[in-house]
């Protein structure tokens, strides 16, 4: 045999090993994935087995209304513009804390396996290892274990890509995937508009407009189409830090960030655009922090890259080789504990599900159908209970009052807010104590605030009217 | 015939070198043995003492701070002498550390001792390290200890020490992070004057990148979580960190810096990044941290005073190149038969715009530091008060913990306090208003029951009296020494607000 056909066909060999190897790689990472979940809802069923997050009540209420009455879909739902939303839809089929969060975990680790084939399909040489720093990123945890419709807008996202590439490379069933790829595109556009918008400028940039036409241009209609639906969307997003590793859950690790940007730095020709794209969307994600889970996908697709390159390269120095591998797996194991401890104790707790509980009989006893105050991310869980929030969502006018109520040191003022507002009970929880000032330093006044609760440091107070 | 005794004693580098060490050294302990400690050095012995009863650092007041100096200076904290002996050789082996690395860029031995001469007896340097054990104590000669190493990193030994100090700076001061942006910057440096890393080099790079933050991440997660990369600036009161450059007047910090190191240091830099013909690769590592100390004292990252200390030690550094081709291009002229006599003018040179002022500067510090008076009031305070918040200057705060062991209302670690900027107004408000019961309703929010009344309160507040304390049944005078030289009075609020 010719020696050079000889080494290509060697080298094709050891490459064709190299993704057998990956592949089976992977498949551990899914299962550990796996197993990282069940230790999270073991640890959170031993801590009263909660739901995670106040919006997993969001969702909840909505589906449990579209189970009810299925026209209600064009109402505004607890002062949010409602538009029809697929997860809705389907939590809606059985509208239970047990299924909401099945079809959660479900979505999520759809996700990793779809992602895992698209870095195939993109031909990457070991893709664990982005699959590895996915399954040890905060937002994989967000997908997972908080309800959110997030987990399946990325779903189909990543489905809609892999089904067009497919459709580029597969000579029968072509049209098929082109078929099933502009369906997927076109669900997307049930869910807020970013994730359309950013599939259309993905499509600008890699879309090959010369071999698929029909594909490319439907999908820029469909996008253009679906980009218009809610605009408001933007209007009431709430602003959130953007590193999970500084207590944003969905946010990007600083490991991650690190290795993206060394992926970047090593393979600049083929990632320049995306790059450039997300450096873009970093900008709008200070404001909008959902637009960090694509930022995420991206990061995590070129830090596989960076990990990948740095297993492969020859160090000169054997220790630093030992303990840069070290510090790197005791950093991404470091990271998945503090996050497992961490949403084992999310909000909501036993102790503010039982202070709720509480102050939900009071209410009905009390016979007052007046607001309660508490800080915002308590808001739904307050709903879920029954009882009317005074702060429904960040974007609420009300925030302000009730930020003005929680600092102000001066009572007659904080007397007025509480009136003029018709709030009769308070709920302080204990993130809210350490400050002891402005409201929390007013409640000491006997003849205006009556403590009815007072559990683990959560308290329950009640207003006491002038009138 | 002097001159020329003293050129062959130049000769013998090492002992000249040995000679320098050991005038700093018995310097340092002589004026550190003549004065108190500085008051930031009181939480360094509170946590020490913990550390030796419990094994573990002290966790009062929020207080976060890397233990690596406090767990050493336990092993001490019994003898004053003996903490103020670690502390001075500690911070005279810059005199060493300085020469090597000076030594390793500039390759010329008497240029190096030049330069071990300067960054040994900088007058703020000098001067405010006397008396002072704080983190710094360790992280100084460390980070040096790290350039030094990583410009080595050719030999086995010094691998394995900047690898070691790579986890150990971390544990030392949250100033470790400017670690990394000056690899950065060093990386950067270099590759745009076309010169490439070691492999040995960029591997170095690579780690310390990763574990510096890393480490430091660990160590700071509370605050991080809390205010983010914000975490860097200390949550110190908008106040306190204007005064951190109101405080200093450019001549000021040409003095802190040293004329000499400031005019030899930044020559050395220009003529190693803006000449093409003059690129000495190894000199960009301290270039870059010079550029990042810098950076960090006009974004006001930093503490001016420790910032500077450090600008000045690299400067004094750098400064061997410049000497270098000073001494070189004497060579060439005709001066270079009076090459005793050049060696002798830079010699009183350095006497007269160093040495001087670093022993006037460090004689009036030691008067500064006389914190006899504080210590008696505060143990009065620990033995007859109740157990109850304590207000006084913020710089203060370690003091009160380590000799009352009441809880101060502010000390000068801010990370961890909510809010530390609201506390630090009130507490501005309640030494500055004439009104009583505005006085009393901030007081009881605070949990207040004694208020120190000293020379550090008039001078941080601006105030010559409290205004309110007329009223004796409200404010009583708890302890008061007026007759001495450092008046204290602390007094008692009795009164709560209804």
């Amino acid at each position: 045999m010719n020696p050079r056909k000889k080494s290509e066909n060697d080298k094709l060999a050891n490459r064709n090993a190299r993704k057998r190897k990956a592949f089976i790689k992977g498949r551990y990472l899914i299962i550990l994935g796996a197993i990282i979940i069940a230790a999270m809802f073991f640890l959170r069923t031993n801590s009263g087995g909660l739901l995670f997050g106040n919006e997993a009540y969001y969702h909840l209420m909505v589906a449990e209304k579209i189970h009810d009455n299925p026209s209600i879909i064009i109402e505004n739902l607890y002062l949010r513009e409602y538009s029809i939303n697929p997860f809705h839809i389907i939590l809606a089929a059985y509208p239970k804390p047990v299924f909401a969060q099945f079809i959660s975990t479900i979505f999520a680790m759809l996700s990793a396996v779809l992602f895992y084939l698209l870095l195939k399909r993109l031909e990457y040489d070991d893709p664990s290892y982005s699959i590895m720093l996915l399954l040890s990123s905060t937002m994989f945890v967000y997908f997972a274990v908080f309800i959110n419709a997030d987990s399946l807008a990325a779903m189909i996202m990543i489905a809609a890509i892999l089904m067009y590439l497919k459709s580029k490379n597969q000579q029968n069933h072509g049209r098929k995937w082109s078929f099933a790829g502009i369906v997927a595109a076109s669900l997307l556009a049930f869910f807020p508009p970013f994730n359309i918008l950013f599939l259309l400028i993905l499509f600008l940039i890699y879309g090959d407009k010369k071999r698929e036409p029909r594909v490319f241009y439907s999908l820029i209609l469909f996008s253009i189409l679906s980009s218009l639906i809610s605009p408001q969307f933007y209007a009431q997003q709430e602003q959130h830090k953007i590193f999970s590793d500084f207590g944003s859950f969905g946010g990007i690790s600083v490991i991650v960030l690190l290795f993206g940007l060394a992926g970047i730095f090593l393979k600049w020709k083929e990632t320049k655009w995306m790059a450039l794209l997300f450096l873009a969307i970093s900008f709008i994600s200070l404001d909008y922090s959902n637009l960090n889970i694509y930022t995420n996908f991206f990061l995590i697709s070129t830090g596989g890259i960076a990990l990948s390159f740095l297993t492969r390269y020859n160090w000169a120095d054997k220790n630093i080789k030992n303990l840069m591998f070290l510090v790197i797996f005791s950093s991404i194991l470091f990271s998945t504990l503090s996050y497992i401890t961490f949403s084992k104790n999310a909000l909501p707790e036993k102790d503010t599900y039982d202070a709720l509980l509480y102050l939900s009989s009071q209410v009905r006893q009390d016979e007052i159908k007046d607001y309660v105050l508490s800080e915002d991310d308590k808001s739904m869980m307050i709903s879920y209970f029954g009882l009317a929030p005074f702060v429904q969502i960040s974007g609420d006018g009300n925030k302000k009052i009730a930020e003005e109520i929680f600092l102000s040191n001066n009572l007659e003022k904080t007397r007025k807010l509480l009136e003029i507002n018709d709030i009769s009970y308070i709920f302080i929880d204990t993130q809210m104590h350490p400050a002891d000032d402005g409201l929390l330093y007013l409640l000491r006044n006997k003849e205006n605030f009556e403590k009815i609760y007072d559990s683990n440091g959560m308290q329950v107070w009640r207003y006491l009217k002038l009138s | 015939m002097e001159l020329k005794l003293a050129s062959k004693l130049f000769k013998n580098k090492l002992a000249v070198l040995w000679t320098i060490f050991a005038i700093t050294f018995l310097l340092r302990m002589y004026f550190s043995l003549n004065t108190d400690f500085t008051l930031d050095t009181y939480l360094t012995l509170n946590e020490a003492k913990t550390i030796m009863h419990t094994g573990f650092p002290l966790h009062e007041h929020n207080i976060v701070f890397p233990p690596a100096l406090y767990y050493l200076m336990a092993l001490f904290y019994k003898s004053d002498f003996l903490l103020k002996l670690i502390n001075a050789l500690l911070f005279s082996s810059i005199t060493f550390l300085a020469y090597f690395l000076a030594l390793d860029l500039s390759k010329n031995k008497n240029a190096s001792l030049f330069s071990a001469a300067m960054a040994s007896f900088l007058p703020a340097f000098f001067a405010k390290t006397i008396s002072s054990i704080t983190p710094y104590s360790l992280f100084i000669p460390l980070i040096f200890l790290f350039f030094l190493a990583f410009l080595k990193l050719k030999s086995e030994k010094y691998t394995y020490l900047a690898i070691a100090l790579a986890f150990t700076l971390p544990r030392t001061s949250l100033a470790a992070v400017f670690i990394v942006p000056t690899l950065v910057l060093y990386l950067i440096l270099i590759r745009l004057l076309n010169l490439h890393p070691e492999k040995k080099e960029a591997e170095m790079m690579l780690l310390s990148v990763f574990v510096i933050p890393w480490a430091t991440f660990i160590f700071f997660k509370k605050p991080f979580e809390m205010y983010g990369l914000a975490t860097i600036f200390g949550n110190v009161p908008h106040r306190i960190a204007d005064t951190y450059f109101s405080t200093i007047t450019l001549p000021e910090a040409i003095t802190t810096l040293g004329f000499l190191p400031l005019l030899f240091g930044v020559f050395a830099i220009y003529s190693k990044v803006f000449n093409p013909n003059e690129r000495e690769k190894s000199a960009y590592l301290l270039v870059s941290f010079v550029f990042v100390l810098a950076f960090s004292i006009w974004q006001k990252v930093m503490e001016l005073e420790f910032a500077l200390m450090m600008l000045g030690i690299s400067l004094s550094i750098l400064a061997s190149f410049s000497f270098r081709d000073f001494i070189s291009f004497v060579k060439q002229t005709k001066m270079s038969k009076e090459k005793e006599l050049i060696v002798a003018s830079f010699i009183f040179l350095l006497l007269l715009t160093l040495l001087i002022p670093s022993i006037s500067y460090a004689y009036s510090q030691s008067r500064i530091n006389n914190n006899e008076e504080l210590a008696k009031s505060l143990s009065w305070l620990g033995e007859n008060g109740r157990n109850a918040s304590v207000m006084s200057s913020p710089k203060e705060g370690f003091a009160i913990s380590y000799f009352s062991g009441k809880k101060p209302v502010l000390d000068n670690s801010f990370l961890l306090i909510q809010n530390s900027n609201a506390v630090y107004e009130d507490m501005f408000k309640i030494y500055t208003t004439p009104f009583e019961t505005e006085a009393l309703s901030l007081l009881n929010k605070h949990g207040i029951e004694y208020i120190i009344f000293d020379d550090a309160v008039r001078k941080e507040f601006g105030i010559s009296e409290i205004r309110y304390v007329g009223d004796k049944s409200c404010f009583s005078e708890a302890y008061n020494n007026k007759d001495r030289l450092n008046p204290i009075i602390i007094y008692d609020v009795r009164c709560k607000l209804r």
